[in-house]
């Protein structure tokens, strides 16, 4: 550990903190060292956020100390932090789509180069070289006079990367920097944080995706309840093991049940083109039952069941009980018994501002109704019974669904399918930013559906939720649909392996990043060596 | 907004699940709610005790009359107008498009005798004004405020052009009577006003309709999911207002018994800041029309005020364009301290957080241009339990 002890070394020592009283973060200490990728784990609120705050700036600590290489610091602002050489990336983007990489970096910049020939205006040419630089120096390619706007999430989120590293940051803090990313492009974000690890900057992540801990991180801190309840090298720890670590003793994965499949097809599509112009796709729906469509990005799967929703018109036919229907619109969609839950829940899926009753009537706002006038205690009641059913937890059924968690709001959406009588819940991502707890509560609220007769087709890039939650699994690559399997036949292993296509040698193999640690070892190595520092922090002691 | 999600509180401690409903937040909000309801009454309150105190003729009745009949159809326009701010569009078309209506009434019911018949008209005509806005909204996809802007200087010039710039007189006696005629000790217009109100108030509170115009101009993504017709929603929110222009047209009649191809140039924006001053947000999808006749009834005050204190119109319109200013900041203003409250409130939230009242304009800059600690201001506002 010789090594690690003269890195630059960055964090809080008994770190405190209470919003008027109410207590978030109960003597912290985190530390981060130069060259080192440190993870962040934690439920939701169980402090994660406050203590990158109090990292970067934005609060000030009720107490504790902050420390940069032995020495106590005080950050007042954000700026203060930056300048000590903290920089930080929100989960969120904040970036200008209909600007270039380069002018997205401009705006982040402190001084950017002037020409006095031109009055002061910026120096495009020598700004342009020096981007170049930065983005070569990240190993990163990019055009630097693409429009943020025409890149994929993951080259967005390298640039936010990128305007993070413009300040030279000895520390960088990165707030969940693969969560609303598909595999492949986390991978390619992690590969990023391995280059920045190399060059000495030390890196703390949060993530939800246990996997990419183990594939990424030197050490973790959990934070449990707004305490620490460990600090350790993440080497020779199972997922299975952070997870206990995050929840406690807290039931952490859904027990399967039986099946409840039924011999009857509810839902028929034939000849659906997924990708314009590629080949007939056949998918068959059982009543009871819960089908997930597994995929990279650009396979399809994710279309299939935006199509199933109504939220893209389908390309082909559809036939529900045997009867042909159309499914053009999610108005379609509903007449007919779907539902739709999209993957951006705030954005798509509820008007945060108003109230939780609304939202879960409001795809059956007729029913609350009668002649067209709206009984609000019936809106109320459905709200409160609901609530009830699904374990909703709301201060009361009129507030604002914006002050709900992550899976309280996607138990309003539940609800909202289930008020308006759905047999049929497409749903994008089921339980992107939800908690451990609350993840088993959703997946069990689908399997009482599909008890019931109903049936529920899924898009998850979450591999363990395919294979918890599923009775089959249907396999989409380039648009067609490779391999239907019962869930018996999967596991982690194999599922990637056939989503990634690697079993017919046509393609070279790439390997999600939810294969964890195999995926880094065998599949693709990594791009640059490791540095002395890291890696012996990486072998087992 | 980073700095706007603050982590769950945590305490009492160890037995709370992570996703505890914050047990302050059905205490705090009602409060920012009621100060949210309360402010624009409370104005006009003091503004008429004020002027009540200063001016012995300010509640004679004959000035109250007076007042609420000015009002009257500004009111009829922007009780519309709510509809279609609340679904996030916009409808200037209102001001001119009700002086073509006055002028198409006038000339049927000039040239007929019929006064039924010129009604009718009129209604048509804001029917017709309602759909081809809506149609051109919805179906070509034009930004409604291009959209309503085109068609109320076609209106403008359609009027005129049928005119030739004058007015159109020769009303029915029996339509003439009307301007004398009172209800209940009202003059008709006001009675007629109330009655829109109460049909709109209805409208918007009480149907499914108003309902989903709120979902639409709060998340029209969202309605669309839900299986909401959204191109139905805003067609028929532009016929409220096609309707409201028709309604104002007709009133404009009853006042001035005759077609006005000049009158009503600004009453559209007239109409759009009495809702915004109201409380209606220019965002969609918060807002009632309860708040547009409180928001009315501030405009009206106030321009009777300045009017009998002997005020000259000029200066009226300096004094009425910084209300409507400073009106606009005290929404601001309210947001910020609802905002602080949510702030305390919120809990982690797992995906992209979408602060709830604020827009995206006022996200948090690239490198952390957030402004300030919020802790000190929680602390003010929060007082530990």
């Amino acid at each position: 550990m010789s090594v690690t002890d003269e890195a630059p070394s960055f964090g809080v020592r008994g770190a405190v903190h209470d919003y008027s009283g109410v207590v978030v973060l109960r003597d912290v200490d985190f530390e981060l060292r130069g060259g080192e990728i440190h993870a962040l784990l934690g439920e939701n609120g169980s402090g994660k956020s406050t203590l990158i705050k109090v990292l970067t700036g934005a609060v000030r600590p009720t107490g504790g100390t902050l420390h940069c290489d032995d020495e106590p610091v005080v950050f007042p602002t954000p700026q203060a932090a930056q300048a000590a050489g903290v920089a930080v990336v929100y989960q969120n983007y904040n970036l200008f789509p209909d600007l270039s990489v380069e002018h997205n970096l401009l705006a982040g910049a402190r001084r950017p180069p002037r020409r006095a020939a031109l009055f002061g205006a910026v120096d495009h040419r020598d700004w342009r070289r020096r981007v170049a630089g930065l983005l070569d120096r990240l190993g990163v390619h990019l055009d630097p006079q693409a429009l943020v706007g025409s890149l994929g999430p993951a080259e967005r989120k390298f640039v936010e990367i990128a305007r993070a590293m413009l300040l030279e940051p000895r520390f960088l803090i990165l707030d969940e920097p693969t969560a609303s990313l598909e595999p492949e492009a986390a991978e390619q974000v992690l590969t990023l944080m391995r280059t920045l690890r190399g060059q000495g900057v030390g890196l703390a992540f949060v993530s939800h995706r246990l996997d990419e801990v183990v594939a990424v991180a030197d050490r973790l801190t959990v934070l449990r309840d707004g305490a620490r309840v460990a600090e350790r090298r993440v080497a020779g720890l199972s997922t299975p093991e952070m997870a206990r670590l995050m929840v406690g003793d807290r039931p952490q994965t859904s027990a399967r049940r039986s099946s409840t499949v039924r011999p009857d097809v509810l839902v028929r599509l034939r000849d659906v083109q997924v990708v314009e112009g590629g080949p007939a796709v056949d998918l068959e729906v059982h009543g009871g039952e819960i089908l997930a469509l597994a995929g990279l990005m650009g396979s399809g799967a994710a279309t299939v069941v935006s199509m199933l929703g109504g939220d893209v018109p389908l390309r082909g036919r559809a036939e529900i009980d045997g009867r042909p229907v159309a499914l053009r619109t999610a108005r379609d969609a509903q007449r007919h018994g779907i539902g739709f839950i999209p993957e951006d829940r705030k954005a798509r899926g509820l008007v945060l501002g108003q109230s939780c009753a609304v939202n879960i009537s409001l795809a059956s706002l007729g029913e609350v109704a009668r002649h067209g006038q709206v009984s609000r205690r019936r809106l109320v009641d459905r709200a409160e019974d609901y609530r009830r059913r699904l374990d909703i937890r709301m201060a009361g059924p009129e507030v604002p669904a914006a002050v709900l968690s992550g899976g309280n709001q996607q138990k309003v959406m539940v609800a909202k399918l289930l008020a308006s009588g759905v047999r049929l819940m497409a749903v994008e991502e089921p339980t992107q930013g939800v908690d451990i707890g609350g993840r088993a509560q959703i997946h069990d609220l689908f399997r009482d559906f599909t008890a019931g007769g109903g049936a529920v087709v899924l898009y998850s890039t979450d591999v363990s939720e395919v294979l918890a939650l599923a009775d089959r699994v249907c396999i989409f690559r380039h648009g067609r649909l490779t391999h239907v399997r019962p869930v018996d036949e999967l596991d982690d292993h194999r599922l990637t392996s056939l989503t990634s296509g690697e079993d017919d040698g046509s393609r070279a193999a790439v390997r999600p990043v939810r294969a964890g640690r195999t995926a880094t070892g065998s599949a693709a190595p990594p791009p640059l060596a490791r540095t002395p520092a890291a890696s012996t922090q990486g072998e087992p002691r | 907004m980073t700095l706007s999600k603050a982590d769950r509180p945590a305490a009492p401690a160890t037995s709370r699940t992570p996703e505890e409903p914050r047990p302050r937040s059905s205490r705090s909000r009602p409060r920012g709610e009621l100060f949210d309801m309360l402010f624009v009454p409370g104005v006009v309150a003091a503004l008429v005790v004020y002027l009540a105190a200063t001016n012995d003729n300010f509640l004679s009745r004959i000035n109250v009359t007076n007042v609420l009949t000015q009002a009257s159809i500004l009111a009829i326009v922007a009780f519309g107008m709510t509809f279609v701010i609340m679904g996030r569009e916009l409808d200037l078309s209102v001001g001119t498009g009700s002086a073509l209506i006055s002028v198409l009434g006038a000339t049927v019911m000039a040239d007929t005798g019929s006064i039924w018949l010129g009604v009718l008209v009129c209604l048509g005509a804001g029917i017709v004004l309602g759909l081809v806005n809506g149609a051109i909204v919805t179906f070509l996809q034009v930004p409604s405020f291009i959209t309503t802007l085109g068609t109320m200087i076609i209106a403008g010039a359609v009027a005129l052009a049928m005119t030739n710039g004058g007015v159109v007189s020769g009303l029915p006696d029996g339509f003439r009577s009307l301007s004398t005629l009172r209800v209940a000790g009202l003059p008709v217009l006001v009675v007629g006003t109330a009655v829109v109100f109460l049909a709109l108030w209805w409208l918007q509170r009480q149907t499914v309709f108003g309902y989903q115009v709120l979902a639409v101009g709060g998340n029209t993504e969202a309605a669309r999911l839900s299986g909401i017709s959204v191109s139905r929603i805003r067609m028929l929110i532009f016929l409220v207002t096609g309707l409201a222009a028709a309604l104002a047209g007709l009133a404009l009649l009853v006042r001035v018994q005759s077609g006005q191809p000049n009158a009503n140039g600004t009453l559209a924006l007239e109409a759009i800041a009495a809702v915004v001053v109201g409380g209606t947000s220019l965002n969609g999808g918060r807002g009632s029309v309860v708040r547009t006749l409180w928001g009315v009834l501030l405009i009206a005050v106030l321009r009777n005020g300045l009017d009998i204190s002997g005020i000259s119109e000029d200066y009226k319109n300096i004094v009425l364009g910084i209300v409507f200013i400073l009106a606009a900041s005290v929404d601001f203003l309210r947001r910020r301290l609802i905002r602080t409250r949510v702030r305390t409130l919120a809990v982690e939230p797992g995906g992209v957080h979408t602060d709830p009242v604020a827009g995206p304009a006022d996200r948090a800059g690239p490198s952390g241009s957030y402004g300030g600690t919020p802790s000190p201001d929680l602390r003010t506002t929060h007082p530990p339990q």
